[in-house]
């Protein structure tokens, strides 16, 4: 029956789609547990500790207290960007995850242009944060709005640059191909450009997940939480979820990229290993994001235009003379 | 001072061009407190600012008019919160001038004790709550793990964490408990053993840097010219430390260097506080070494009565020059109680070194400047 | 310093400004008459035998029969300062500026204007400072009958100052 069910491919897709909805939700809230705790660890104190055995759940009681607020609009706020701003932050970071190899055919839907895919699809998700900046009618929400705006449309740069550099190594766009390329510890970040690459992409997605030191749309100190500050309730919730799948799916992203994907010593699965090495680097964003201080506006563009993007576009231009001329990953 | 950034800033408003106004504060996580700065911004640029305030004021000085003069002194509490201290010292220091009382050596070391602990209280507050302006959330964490244990030993001799109101006119209410001298001591070596950790996680931090250094440059003669004091002037190159320029107190008799610093910038400002903290190590250390038995207090009629005239105290609280004028006409109470804050002070000149600024300096200048409302606002 | 040649210097740098002028420890007491007062200030600051150019504090006091301006001033190298007193007619308080000389003045004499009604002629923007704008009278006045007054909440608006802009 439920084969029958599944050899549709309308319902095999619906039914892939839920349970990565479930497994991004779960881990999600396991990650706002880690970030807790992690930055408690950090800052010599102790995070949660009430909720549940060792807090286990707080995050759970969070995100019921924030299901249960009521529903604030306000008043001089543009109802429809309002409403629909947390959607386009969020539905873009579902559907990146679509593409995403867990392990050898543990993909939702792998298709031959992925990598270009993410990409696309991940920029849909600045316009729903310069919606609900502009859509909340508060100054600060603007500044945020448009502080987000420049920043994620400089940082995607270098981001598509260090990609395209794997792009050249594995001949092809799907991360499928990509993550096979490198079974048997034949990752990527062993090779010198790609290794370059890494270290751009990471800062890029650091960016790109306005986590500290490049969280000026949310600016806590200055913005008073940027373009979010008037949100509440579950369309605060919807920002949060985004950003915390955002930040799993850049390091997931990161792994299939540079880090050998699902490859990892026998005897695991190879999801487990994805998964593994996918938080060891949200661990290390973390570790940035409650060390360092924020960077001002103008340095972060600067930094963007005059340092980053350069870089990347030198690792292209190695990563494709080393793949034409020194034979790359492949024969 | 920004002079020409300021002109053409004007120059643009004249032309009738808009800027945003953007109110920050009186309600905002980095203002300190109840302040509110109008801002005129051209996209992320400050074109004007101008400060409000006043959301705070009690009328605390005209209530000082209307009792005796000791009952005055808890109501300073509330003044500079963070280092209420130093607002009693102020305070009865005025009174002790004016009615010509003397205070006995040994109650003046414990009030030099008691002042530099609460710098350091006061200075880890102001190294965390400026770590946070910048994004570096730890900071604060790190600097109140510290913080906590001055407030305990302010708490084991005055039996209050915030509002100690435990100096009296002529000298002190009790002696200090047994071995609190001890626990001080012991509370310099893990402060000296722990600033270390703040210049790797803030001082020597290249982002940090960048956000503080060369921001908000104020000139040793504007310094001047607005008044400033405190660690605000000193980074400016005036070596004005009230203890040193005009010593109260045992400070004429304790060795220690008046920390003062060039360049006159956000990050100067931080440093001069963050060096300040291993000046009151030393002098809190020597302390102890010279402090002599005797009374703490000195014998003060029930109704304190002081001749006519005016008189004035200077201390140096962590923000700057805090002087109390007190006139007298010869009735048990004063007939005027004026209290000259630094932050009030220091604040004037905010609104001309923010322009030309981003919105996110103007935090990082504010968080340099080291305000507390409840002294701004009286 | 001797205190006879601290006076010395004093008088010397006010000329015949000075109404009296004593010297005690390192403070220096001046008495000016109201027509006097910015040249007095003026002389204090620059003369290079005075060179008080450090504005520490201003403030006022109200006997109910007089009202008196008081002004400190200090020389941070050379460790004195002077307390300059000046008496004004305390039915209509006027005294001229000197926020254009020490901008550290500017809002020291909003907040005299704001409890006792003193008008600084000359001050760039001579408004109410820590009460609010509608308040009504001068609360540090002997003669000011205590009653709330004015709203809390109210300040300049951000309406208001996009009209002026």
């Amino acid at each position: 029956m439920i084969e029958q069910a599944l050899a549709n491919p309308w319902i095999r897709q619906l039914a892939n789609a839920a349970l990565l909805l479930a497994v991004i939700n779960l881990g999600v809230l396991v990650l706002i547990y880690m970030e807790r705790k992690v930055a408690g660890f950090i800052q010599s104190r102790l995070g949660p500790v009430h909720v549940g055995p060792r807090g286990w759940l707080q995050s759970v009681a969070d995100a019921l207290k924030l299901i249960l607020k009521e529903d604030i609009i306000p008043a001089p706020a543009d109802r429809f960007l309002f409403v629909l701003a947390p959607f386009f932050v969020f539905v873009p970071v579902l559907a990146v995850f679509l593409v995403l190899p867990f392990n050898a055919g543990w993909v939702a839907h792998d298709f031959s242009l992925a990598a270009l895919y993410v990409i696309a699809a991940g920029t849909v998700a600045i316009m729903g944060i310069v919606m609900a900046g502009w859509g909340t009618n508060n100054k600060y929400s603007l500044l945020g709005g448009l502080r987000s705006a420049a920043q994620l449309v400089s940082y995607e740069i270098p981001v598509v640059l260090a990609i395209l550099a794997v792009v050249f190594y594995a001949q092809s766009m799907s991360l499928v191909d990509i993550a096979e390329a490198q079974r048997g510890f034949g990752w990527f970040i062993f090779h010198p450009p790609l290794l370059v690459a890494a270290f751009v992409y990471m800062i890029g997605q650091l960016a790109e997940t306005n986590r500290t030191p490049f969280d000026l749309p949310e600016a806590e100190s200055e913005l008073v939480s940027g373009f979010h500050t008037e949100y509440s309730g579950i369309r605060f919730a919807m920002f949060f979820l985004a950003e915390f799948a955002n930040t799993f799916f850049a390091a997931a992203l990161a792994v299939v990229l540079f880090f050998g994907g699902w490859d990892g010593l026998p005897g695991l699965t190879g999801a487990l290993w994805l998964v593994a090495k996918s938080y060891v680097l949200v661990f290390v964003l973390m570790w940035i994001r409650w060390t360092l201080p924020r960077v001002r506006v103008d340095q972060l563009l600067g930094f963007a235009w005059k340092v980053l993007v350069p870089i990347g576009l030198i690792v292209v231009l190695w990563a494709a003379a080393s793949v034409v001329y020194a034979g790359g990953a492949k024969p | 001072m920004n002079g020409d950034l300021r002109d053409l800033h004007q120059e643009i408003l004249d032309l009738g061009t808009q800027g945003m106004v953007m109110n920050m504060g009186p309600q905002h996580p980095s203002t300190h407190g109840v302040l509110r700065l109008i801002l005129t911004l051209d996209g992320e640029e400050v074109m004007a600012c101008e400060p409000v305030i006043g959301y705070l004021h009690r009328g605390l000085e005209k209530m000082a008019e209307r009792r005796p003069y000791r009952h005055f002194l808890p109501f300073t509490d509330r003044l500079d919160y963070v280092c209420s201290l130093a607002n009693n010292l102020a305070c009865a220091q005025a009174i002790e001038r004016l009615a010509g009382i003397e205070v006995p050596d040994r109650a003046q070391w414990i009030r030099v004790a008691l002042m530099e602990l609460n710098r350091i209280a006061s200075h880890l507050l102001f190294l965390g709550t400026f770590g946070t302006d910048l994004g570096a959330t730890t900071m604060l964490l790190y600097a109140f793990r510290e913080r906590e244990e001055a407030l305990a030993l302010l708490e084991a001799i005055t039996g209050a964490r915030l509002t100690y109101n435990w100096i009296r006119v002529g000298g002190l209410p009790d002696d200090m408990p047994e071995n609190w001298d001890k626990g001080v001591l012991a509370f310099c070596d893990l402060l000296e053993s722990r600033v270390g950790e703040y210049d790797r996680l803030l001082t020597d931090n290249p982002i940090f840097r960048r956000r503080t250094e060369g921001v908000g440059v104020i000139p040793a003669e504007d310094a001047i010219a607005y008044g400033l004091t405190g660690p605000t002037l000193r980074a400016s190159g005036v070596e004005y430390d009230v203890r040193r320029w005009a010593p109260y107190e045992k400070y004429a008799e304790i060795d220690f260097d008046v920390v003062v610093l060039r360049d006159g910038d956000t990050f100067a400002r931080y440093l001069a506080r963050r060096l300040e903290l291993e000046q009151s190590v030393r002098i809190l250390r020597q302390v102890f070494d010279r402090m002599p038995e005797g009374p703490i207090a000195s014998k003060v009629g029930k109704v304190l009565k002081a001749p006519p005239g005016i008189a004035f105290s200077q201390v140096e609280s962590p923000r700057g020059e805090l002087s109390f004028t007190m006139v007298s006409d010869g009735s048990p109470n004063p007939q005027r109680v004026h209290i000259r804050a630094p932050s009030f002070a220091n604040l004037t000149v905010l609104a001309d070194l923010v322009v030309g600024n981003k919105v996110a300096d103007v935090v990082a200048i504010l968080g340099s400047i080291d305000i507390v409302l409840g002294e701004v606002d009286r | 310093m001797a205190q006879a040649e601290l006076k010395e210097r004093f008088e010397g740098a006010l000329g015949g400004l000075a109404e009296a002028v004593e010297a005690e420890g390192s403070l220096v007491r001046v008495r000016v008459a109201l027509p006097n007062l910015r040249a007095a200030l003026l002389a204090l600051k620059t003369s290079p035998d005075t060179a008080c150019d450090f504005p520490a504090n201003l403030t006022a006091f109200d006997t109910g029969q007089e009202m008196t301006l008081l002004y400190r001033l200090a020389s941070i190298p050379n460790r004195w300062q002077a307390l300059v007193s000046c008496p004004l007619d305390r039915e209509d308080p006027k005294a001229p500026s000197v926020a254009d000389l020490w901008p550290g003045f500017n809002w020291f004499e909003r907040e005299v204007y704001d409890m006792f009604g003193v008008a600084f002629e000359g001050h760039p923007d001579l408004r109410r400072i820590l009460l609010p704008d509608d308040w009504e009278g001068f609360p540090f006045r002997k003669d000011y009958v205590s009653k709330p007054s004015g709203s809390p909440l109210k300040g300049p608006q951000p309406t208001d100052l996009g009209e002026q802009a």
